[in-house]
């Protein structure tokens, strides 16, 4: 404590009993570890996870765009307060400025962060519907691009995924035919459903292509989120929801639920394997049930 | 404008001749009492109370999430429900944040602000002996104990405590085994029928009740507040108190109201169908997006008295504010869908309440906006209310703005059910509400109890909390954007979450501070009681009416009922020599308001 900047700073602040200066110091105290750790927070990974998908590079882009923007209201009101905290702090026999207000500069700072917001509402609107199209929430239309369906039904605590198999068809679910070894109720009486594969918390997609997967759930709310892919997702019993993403790149990920689902909620984890087109098919292939019914 | 004024307030003394009885048992004065000022002191105790039983949950939960899986120090003193030999089951880490969540905001936050504030500060603020309907005041806050007894039940029946989230959305709280859900459930009917039966009261008391002259364009801002959130509880709880019905039918008497066809539950194909969990999501949000305000806006009331009691200026834009927590009030109903943008909701009702809630932003940005206004030019004095005050509004700041990432649909894709959610929520409802609270304890304990709280040790609570909370909650929003989930017991189990687990142990190394600096208030609260330097009238040299009388008021507050003559903000006014103005107290020439 006895080093001597520490000792001069003392005697600085002590001489000058300069109010102005202690706030520098104060402030600087914040920044310089908060600026230290954001240097740092992507070597650490401490920040957001690398993005690969082409929809999590729109969210990153609005997610930095808010940041800015909020990042510098923060600074601009946090200024002023601080500013104000110390310039107008009480004196021996100061008088306070007799005001009730200022209509004008209400309706200034009324319409301002009004238009911010409406262009930040707009903007956001135009993403939306890319992301998620009403077309993509009814589950009957045709998706432009030949999308790759998968089928994701989520459980108590683990992930049930199916592909239609060679014939490109989802075979029939029957609920009354769910057991240990047949977890989404597939139809044995259903063609179609003879060819289908069904993984536990293996999700194979193929690079480059779009992937809509249909999601829902056997038992109680959950939600399919892709770190890496800035998906998120509740699957809930009943309904069909249909997720659209793609994939930039090959790779493993990781599936996370993030909606509590009972007590192994935080066990619930699924991997991503992203393949080459080619490796994907192979894969299909390989994982085509052997017996025919 | 004086005379009109004082017609359109409702004589007060009209209502007199029920409260004479002065001569009462030590039961009926301090326990079964009617008096407002005894039942805000009763609300004050108990949810202070249960902020230590609710913050003992939170310590347990960081535990868990810095070192998963250690045995806690003091650990074996939980419920056995909850953990073995000292460390949290994942059944008692899912109780504990449940619970956490519950008692924070259903026997803290709002109990606190609307129970003790409300009931000790409105009837003074507006001159007035009492609350319209004194029985049912005390009604309303014994039913707060079978309700908080009753939750808290669950930690000691088999099962443990409730375990669904607070948001305890079906299936998962229908299906969930163990009475524990079920003694939450109770415990939510009862406290809601009390905040319902506070609410009316104070609607009552404040349109039908105030002092001549006390027109509603006069009243303080904490009378504002507490009579605007009064119409949003009245108006949401009972919806929840519906939503919470069915769900509970759902439970004991097998209905579906909220479970589709063929769920399939511990591997078991259920007898049910044709609810929709959905319905329950928008029941419940349509009164809980509106409970996040009500426990914000006293807060911004009690800081909208606080600020200029201490710059000694006039509030700024006065009416503005009163318009401002009208519109939060208002558009506050509007958004409940922002909670469920990923839920399933058709995408096109998202546009809807993302609309909605980024115009929320625009009341809020008035009122920071006035506030910084009322401390320019001011002669601040940096009292410990004041600190609370000011640190309030400039945390209220961070809760606005990273609010602003979740009203975007599709940023919320990413962020929502993450930590991010967990900062902004907490930097509201504890940067926020909490430390509104902690502004008005130290500045109406000395009207409460006639004695003034330590300066000294009010400064050394004010700075290691808000240095400590703001190492517990800022860091929050990088573990989110990090992508680490709400509610689960072991992040250490993910791969992109390995990497922040030192965030975790800093974030849980702060929230130990934080609690233990609380202690330092306790002791500061307690000691004042007895040691406390005597307060006098009105030791902060304030306006409004609670301070035109003795410390602590009289039995039915006033010796003779005050005349209202103008606004509470009449600071600095070059009409007067001091620097102050009561209300009750007649001034020559022309005041603004």
């Amino acid at each position: 404590m006895r080093s001597w900047g520490f000792w001069i700073l003392r005697r600085y602040l002590w001489a000058r009993r300069s109010a102005w200066l202690t706030v520098c110091f104060a402030v600087l105290a914040w920044i310089a570890p908060v600026a230290l750790v954001s240097a740092e927070a992507g070597r650490y990974g401490w920040w957001l996870p690398k993005n690969v998908s082409t929809n999590g590079a729109t969210i990153d882009r609005i997610f930095y765009l808010i940041l800015i923007i909020t990042g510098i209201v923060f600074v601009l009101v946090q200024g002023t307060l601080i500013v104000f905290a110390v310039k107008y702090r009480a004196r021996p026999g100061g008088r306070a400025v007799y005001t009730h207000g200022n209509n004008r500069l209400e309706v200034v700072w009324t319409i301002i962060p009004a238009i911010f917001l409406a262009g930040l509402a707009l903007y956001n609107q135009k993403i939306w519907v890319d992301i998620r199209p009403n077309a993509g929430y009814r589950g009957t239309e045709v998706l432009s691009g030949d999308p790759v369906v998968i089928e994701v039904v989520a459980q108590q605590f683990a992930w049930n995924i199916r592909y239609p198999g060679a014939d490109g068809e989802f075979g029939r679910r029957v609920a009354s035919l769910v057991s240990a070894t047949n977890p989404v109720g597939l139809d044995p009486n259903d063609l179609a459903a003879a060819d289908d594969i069904v993984t536990l918390n293996q999700f194979h997609i193929p690079v480059g292509r779009q992937i809509q997967v249909r999601l829902t759930s056997k038992d109680v709310l959950h939600s399919f989120f892709l770190p890496d892919f800035r998906v998120k997702q509740d699957a809930v019993p009943g309904m069909q929801i249909n997720v659209l993403f793609d994939a930039l790149e090959v790779g493993d990920f990781e599936i996370a639920c993030a909606e509590l689902c009972g007590m192994q909620h935080y066990q619930m984890r699924g991997f991503v394997h992203v393949h080459e087109p080619s490796a994907f098919d192979s894969w299909l292939a390989e994982n085509a049930p052997a017996h025919q019914d | 404008m004086e005379a009109t004024a004082a017609q359109d307030a409702p004589h007060a003394e009209a209502h007199a001749e029920h409260f004479h009885e002065v001569e009462v048992g030590f039961a009926k004065k301090y326990l079964f009492s009617t008096d407002h000022k005894v039942i805000g002191r009763q609300f004050l105790f108990t949810t202070l109370f249960f902020f230590v039983v609710g913050g003992i949950l939170a310590m347990a939960l960081r535990w868990q999430l810095a070192w998963p899986g250690t045995p806690m120090p003091l650990g074996k003193l939980l419920p056995s429900s909850m953990q073995y030999e000292g460390v949290l089951l994942p059944q008692g880490y899912n109780s504990a944040f449940t619970m956490h969540a519950s008692v924070m905001i259903f026997f803290v936050i709002i109990p606190m602000l609307v129970g003790a504030f409300g009931n000790f500060v409105v009837p003074l603020q507006i001159g007035a002996r009492d609350m319209a309907f004194p029985r049912l005041n005390m009604i309303s806050y014994w039913l707060f104990w079978p309700a908080a007894l009753i939750a808290m039940a669950g930690f000691f029946i088999e099962g443990g405590a409730a375990s669904g989230g607070w948001t305890a959305y079906p299936p998962l709280s229908v299906i969930t085994e163990g009475a524990g859900i079920n003694c939450w459930m109770i415990a939510v009917l009862l406290v809601g029928f009390s905040s319902i039966a506070g609410s009316v009261n104070y609607i009552t008391t404040i349109l039908n009740m105030r002092a001549p002259g006390m027109s509603l364009f006069r009243m303080p801002m904490t009378t504002w507040s507490v009579f605007i959130t009064s119409i949003l509880t009245t108006l949401a709880t009972p919806v929840l108190t519906s939503a919470i019905i069915l769900v509970f039918f759902d439970r004991v008497l097998g209905t579906s109201f909220f479970l589709p066809k063929g769920l399939f539950i511990s591997d078991v194909l259920q007898d049910r169908g044709g609810g929709q969990p959905l319905l329950f999501q928008h029941l419940f949000w349509f009164y809980s997006h509106p409970a996040v305000y009500i426990m914000i806006l006293p807060a911004m009331g009690i800081v909208s008295d606080i600020l200029p009691t201490f710059a000694r200026k006039p509030i700024f834009g006065y009416k503005a504010m009163v318009y401002a927590i009208g519109a939060i009030a208002g558009l506050g109903f509007i958004v409940w869908g922002h909670h469920m943008f990923q839920s399933g909701m058709n995408p096109t009702m998202g546009t809807t309440f993302m609309v909605a809630t980024m115009f929320i932003a625009v009341p809020s940005a008035i009122k920071t906006f006035n506030w910084l206004g009322t401390l320019w030019g001011g002669q601040i004095h940096y009292t410990t209310p004041m600190l609370f005050a000011i640190a309030f509004v400039s945390m209220f700041v961070i809760g606005g703005l990273s609010g602003i990432f979740m009203a975007s649909t599709a940023v919320d894709i990413y962020i929502h059910d993450t930590y991010f959610i967990v900062a902004h929520i907490h930097y509201v409802l504890f940067a926020g509400s909490i430390l509104g609270a902690f502004a008005g304890i130290y500045y109406w304990y000395p009207k409460m109890f006639g004695r003034m709280m330590h300066e000294g040790w009010g400064k050394v609570h004010f700075w290691i909390t808000f240095v400590a909370l703001n190492g517990v909650f800022f860091p929050m929003h990088v573990l989110g954007v990090g992508g680490m989930m709400r509610r689960i017991y072991d992040p250490t189990l993910y791969e992109h979450l390995k990497p922040m687990q030192p965030i975790n142990v800093f974030i849980t190394i702060s929230a130990m501070i934080l609690g233990l600096v609380q202690l330092v208030f306790a002791v500061n609260f307690i000691m004042s009681l007895i040691r406390g330097r005597v307060a006098g009238d009105n030791p902060w040299k304030a306006n409004s009416l609670e301070w035109q009388t003795t410390s602590p008021p009289l039995m039915e507050n006033f010796a003779t009922t005050p005349t209202v003559y103008h606004g509470p903000y009449e600071y600095s006014s070059p009409l007067t020599e001091e620097d102050y103005l009561p209300q009750n107290k007649p001034v020559e020439g022309v005041v603004a308001h």
